[in-house]
């Protein structure tokens, strides 16, 4: 199937699951790592992708996906492109809050070739709220991963009174202009 | 594309505390309790949603705008009252059933009696140093106020120094020096100005002579003496 | 090398002239007389590596002093390898000091072609320092001009990039006259101007030179370097410069760092990793200022920094010339107090701005001075500092991340002895915090925070409001209560502000530019609003954690008293979302602090509309009946929970606890309507079970309703007695004692 869905699965008790989609896959692994060191009272599964759509074949075996953190890297503009073309296969309910951006590189700002401007605009196009870090860096890397695990656990829906959907409204309302 | 090895089994053995063999106690169930309803919650909502029925004609986005800010609002104010109504009553009951437990006298309750001590202990320690240290915020606020009023009467004072000099300067510009005196500064005044202006050209002839003066010792020192001011030479 | 240098430099009659100068002169004199020990000792510090590469640097340096004209580099493999050498060693371990005076007197002297020129000065790296008199020898090689254009365009930039690096700056101030007449080239003048830029000293502003740049600008049109230098001249001499120029500007300069930034910072660091102590190509003197990044260079104060020429008349010291009374006094002579006042008349801040922050003499100076021109020119540089140097860290370098730590502390430090924060850092914070990931240099952001100057204009929002949001939303418990602290002290900080502006003039000269009572007020209430606004959302996330509870209340004490203590007519009561779940905790703390803040909220009301009925002149400030309404309705929650029992039917607020007793019955708890008061209160109960061990000793029922009539008396005084002053203020102020015997009947509450 070409496009995933929020809502076409039910929960599993207890977890939560993040579909991280970037290039860069060592990067990946590395925030993956960070993020399952990180200590919780919940189940966590984390999918790593290059780029969508994932593969048909292997969706019966896929729990529901909670969010889906498409990363770019700041110093590549293939980066941004990967992330721009992947995007047409996400399901246009899952921008309703369970989407983030995570722009990554910015301890090099004076090396960027993607335009702040681009990212900023990806933001507010699809709704979805920018998370600015720098993940090579170890301490960035685990302050990044802790404040996913806070958007995952909401996105699930662990945190009750908050839904995925109020939490996006929350991030748009204080991201206007 | 998607390695799925890479994920799941492996993180989710590291989670004992989560699996589902892991101890069930009261509050984890309670936990899940609420999860299981905030889910539901989204799912329904959802549903909900998708049957809804669009309307045919077009809405202006303005008025689109406008109306989802105002159910935003209004749903953010029905969100608090519920969550305050929510507190009330399951505080209402927890107290009750921590009261019943207390009265039975038991080991449980002995120790819920031993904790309630301790907590009224911290506590006590807490409303202590709360007390201690918004006094020494006010005395620091105190100190930053007196700070700045001392800064603006710095301030004043020395605008009143610097208007003293110029007064000063005046009255001594316009004290009645005797005209030689007064002849000898304004030349004095001259010659200054003539010899900056004729170091300046000293500089342009050296430059434009192509000359490496750096090589020659004296040219060197000379060149090295065209900056300074005049009054001190 | 180190013959042509020794001979060359005691030819020199200058270089010891300046007797204030005295590290520096130190090491001249070691480098002038034992050249060949330094170098010895530099060899035997790191031995064995080094003295290999140290060989054949020296032998190409050698190489390069004796080289006649025009060899080729294709043809000749001497020149090709000695190149390659001096290469390789530049980038690998920078320079040493005595190596620039060859290679830029090769480089300049026009004698080998500009291939191998510009990769001469592409590698002129410092591995510390770079030696004044080399580079007054090169300027005097461009006033030959035998090099190309490029060349000497390059010279220029590379003397930018590393001018913190040029030991010591004396001679290059006297070359100022020459390097303003190579402004003419169209092609190097934005270069020269940046240069010059760093060069000004008030005494270099001359009416020629002020004329020589109009003409340069009537001729090239407004170009932002020119603007620069000619904004620089005004500030030091506004009266010589008439036009008017536009104010602040992002940058006036380009990048002008070229190949050699990336370089110097790689042999930094390596240098620091290698040996903490020792660095291998430094000579002489054990700590110097350049070692250090630019920020760190330029808060000392350079030794040649101000006007030295008033020293030159020390004989003459006592004489007092009426007609010279511009002379001022060199800062770096500045060591104590007294000094300070003594020659506070006359007093000139160095041409490195930077070097204030850290001296506390200056700073008191600068508390004083009200001049606009000292401000600019430290927004200047620390605009220019903290956009060149920020971006929120390398990668790979804990070191630098350490050093702009001590850099961004250093200017809060400043801000707080100023008692007033810097518009360059609000412009670095608007600028870097929508892109903050929330943990660089949190501690240091959120104090700056602190200090982010009121103003009246509606940036606050976008600027700061939303990134901060965005990033309290997602982030820690922890970091959320660092954030609300920081907005209180922000808060406190406007309010004091006002308080003496208040204090000082009468209304209309105290509210400088466009800030006027008004405006004043809807900032800070924005400000209190903002709060509000994330206080409930993250009590709802964080399941009205007590912890961050302390400081919200925390933030509310503030709030609650900005009448009384800061005289501003502005009172906003708490939301709904913060102000219930206070009054619901089961912790006694924010109980007793929610009480301590309903009081202070009624002896502010109070006295606002005492004053009301007195003057009517402050009407057009009174507040709005909707606080009036919110207190009201929060009281009589409050005390129907507290006190009267009767909250669930009483409480008016739309958001408040008013519940229908179906509903209240199907908590299948039977005594409901008393679970808030202040014994059955979650927060209360253990005093209520601590006091019926007291009074009944030998009952273990706990009894709760027992605590009723005088025994209520009593179990109140009990609680005064374990420290709820809050509890206790609020009680006696906002219910009235009369009724106090039956406990049932609701008090005098209303304001």
């Amino acid at each position: 199937m070409a496009v995933v869905r929020p809502f076409d699965k039910l929960p599993a008790l207890n977890s939560a699951a993040v579909l991280l989609v970037g290039s860069d896959e060592s990067l990946q692994q590395k925030l993956a790592e960070a993020i399952l060191k990180e200590k919780k009272n919940f189940k966590i599964s984390i999918h790593l992708a290059t780029s969508l759509p994932l593969p048909s074949e292997r969706d019966h075996l896929r729990p529901r996906i909670d969010l889906i953190a498409f990363m770019i890297d700041i110093k590549s503009k293939y980066s941004l492109k990967n992330v721009e073309a992947s995007l047409a296969h996400v399901d246009a309910s899952f921008f309703l809050g369970k989407v983030c951006f995570l722009v990554t590189g910015v301890g090099r700002v004076n090396y960027c070739s993607v335009e702040m401007n681009a990212i900023w605009k990806l933001g507010e196009v699809y709704c979805s709220p920018v998370l600015y870090c720098e993940l090579e860096l170890e301490g960035i890397r685990v302050a990044t991963a802790q404040r996913l695990l806070r958007m995952l656990q909401i996105c699930a829906g662990h945190i009750p009174g908050v839904s995925a959907l109020s939490f996006g409204l929350l991030m748009r309302n204080s991201a206007d202009e | 594309m998607e390695p799925p090895q890479r994920e799941p089994g492996a993180a989710a053995a590291g989670d004992a505390e989560a699996g589902p063999a892991a101890k069930l106690d009261v509050l984890t169930l309670l936990r899940l309790r609420e999860q299981m309803k905030q889910q539901l919650m989204e799912c329904s909502a959802t549903v909900h949603a998708s049957e809804e029925s669009y309307p045919d004609h077009i809405i202006e986005e303005k008025l689109i705008k406008t109306t989802t800010e105002d159910l935003e609002r209004e749903m953010e104010e029905v969100k608090v009252s519920f969550q305050n109504k929510t507190l009330v009553l399951q505080r209402i009951q927890l107290m009750d059933a921590l009261r019943n437990k207390v009265k039975q006298n038991d080991d449980d309750s002995r120790l819920i009696l031993e904790t309630m001590k301790h907590i009224i202990m911290l506590s006590t320690a807490i409303l202590e140093s709360q007390q201690q240290a918004r006094e020494m915020e006010e005395k620091l606020n105190d100190i930053k106020k007196k700070r700045l009023l001392l800064k603006q009467a710095g301030g004043n004072k020395l605008l009143q120094i610097h208007t003293t000099m110029k007064k000063q300067k005046k009255e001594l510009a316009s004290m009645e020096v005797g005209e030689m005196l007064e002849k000898i500064r304004n030349n004095l005044q001259k010659e200054k100005e003539m010899t900056t202006l004729i170091q300046n050209i000293f500089q342009n002839i050296i430059i434009g002579s192509r000359v490496n003066w750096a090589e020659d010792p004296s040219l060197k020192a000379i060149v090295l003496q065209l900056e300074k001011n005049v009054s001190f030479l | 090398m180190q013959r042509r240098q020794s001979s060359k430099n005691s030819k020199q009659p200058l270089q010891v002239r300046h007797s204030n100068q005295t590290d520096l002169s130190a090491w001249r004199k070691g480098g002038r007389t034992d050249p060949e020990k330094s170098l010895q000792n530099r060899q035997s510090r790191n031995s064995q590596v080094n003295e290999s590469k140290q060989d054949s640097l020296e032998q190409a340096v050698s190489y390069f002093e004796k080289v006649q004209d025009r060899v080729s580099l294709k043809k000749n493999e001497v020149l090709q390898k000695h190149l390659a050498t001096v290469e390789s060693i530049a980038l690998q371990k920078g320079l040493p000091p005595e190596a620039f005076d060859v290679l830029l007197n090769v480089a300049l002297s026009g004698k080998l072609a500009d291939a191998v020129n510009t990769r001469l000065l592409k590698s002129l790296i410092p591995a510390s320092v770079i030696p004044e008199t080399s580079v007054v020898s090169s300027v005097s090689w461009l006033c030959v001009s035998k090099c190309s254009g490029s060349i000497q365009l390059l010279f220029v930039r590379w003397l930018i990039t590393v001018f913190d690096f040029i030991d010591h700056k004396e001679q290059l101030h006297a070359l100022y006259g020459f390097f303003f007449s190579f402004l003419q080239d169209e092609k190097m003048c934005p270069y020269v101007c940046h240069l010059l830029y760093l060069l000004t000293r008030k005494e270099s502003v001359k009416p020629f030179r002020i004329r020589r740049l109009l003409d340069l600008q009537a001729k090239m049109g407004m170009q932002p370097h020119l603007q620069a230098l000619l904004s620089l001249y005004k500030l030091f001499c506004p009266e010589l410069v008439s036009i008017t120029l536009p104010g602040k500007m992002k940058t006036y300069f380009k990048n002008s760092e070229g190949p050699w930034k990336a370089a110097i910072n790689t042999i930094r660091r390596r240098n620091q990793e290698n040996s903490p102590v020792s660095q291998p190509l430094f000579l002489g003197t054990a700590q110097h200022q350049s070692r250090k990044r630019k920020w760190n260079t330029q808060l000392v104060i350079p030794a040649s920094s101000a006007n030295t020429n008033s020293l030159a008349g020390d004989k003459e010291k006592n004489h007092v010339d009426l007609y010279s009374t511009s002379e001022s006094f060199p800062v770096e002579q500045l060591q104590t107090f007294s000094q300070l006042l003594q020659n506070i008349h006359h007093l000139e801040f160095p041409s490195q701005m930077g070097s204030v922050l850290t001296n506390p003499l200056l700073l008191h100076y600068m508390n004083c001075i009200k001049d606009e021109s000292i401000y600019l020119r430290l927004y200047y540089w620390m605009g220019q500092t903290l956009q060149e140097e920020c971006s929120w860290c390398v990668v790979d370098s804990n070191q630098y991340e350490e050093e702009f730590k001590d850099f961004l502390e250093t200017i809060y430090k400043t801000e707080c002895f100023l008692q007033e924060g810097f518009s360059s850092c609000e412009e670095f914070l608007y600028k870097s915090l929508p892109l903050w990931d929330g943990f660089c240099c949190r501690s240091q952001i959120l104090r700056l925070v602190t200090w982010i100057p009121l103003s009246s204009f509606s940036e606050m929002k976008s600027h700061l409001y939303d990134p901060l949001a965005q990033l309290f939303f997602t982030s820690s418990l922890y970091f959320k209560c660092s954030v609300l602290e920081s907005l209180k002290e922000l808060l406190q900080n406007w309010l004091n502000w006002h308080v003496i502006q208040l204090d000082s003039e009468s209304d209309s000269q105290g509210y400088s530019l466009n800030t006027t009572l008004s405006g004043l007020v809807n900032v800070v209430a924005e400000l209190i609003h903002f709060v509000g606004w994330i206080s409930t959302v993250a009590l709802r996330l964080e399941s009205n954690a007590t912890f961050l509870l302390y400081f919200i209340l925390d933030f509310y004490e503030t709030v609650c008293d900005i009448y009384l203590r800061y005289n501003l007519p502005l009172l906003i009561m708490p939301p709904a979302g913060v102000f219930y779940p206070a009054l619901l905790s089961m912790d006694s703390v924010s109980l007793n602090q929610l009480c301590y803040i309903m009081y202070r909220y009624r002896t502010n009301l109070v006295a606002a509309k005492e004053n009301e009925l007195i003057k009517k002149k402050i009407l057009q400030f009174q507040f709005s009946s909707q606080t009036y309404q919110e207190y009201n309705q929060y009281i009589i929650a409050m005390v129907g929970c507290l006190w009267t029992s009767s909250a669930f039917q009483k409480d008016i607020h739309p958001q408040g606890v008013r519940l229908d007793d179906e509903v209240l019955k199907k908590t299948r708890v039977q005594e409901f309507k008393t679970s808030f008061n202040i014994v059955y209160h979650p927060a209360m109960m253990g005093y209520a079970l601590l006091f019926l061990q007291q009074a009944w000793p030998d009952d273990n029922t706990f009894n709760f309703s027992l605590i009723k009539g005088r025994k209520w008396n009593w179990y109140l005084q009990y609680l005064y007695a374990q420290g709820l002053k809050g509890l206790k203020l609020f009680i006696e102020s906002s219910i009235n004692r009369v009724s106090r015997a039956s406990q049932s009947k609701e008090g005098n509450v209303q304001v």
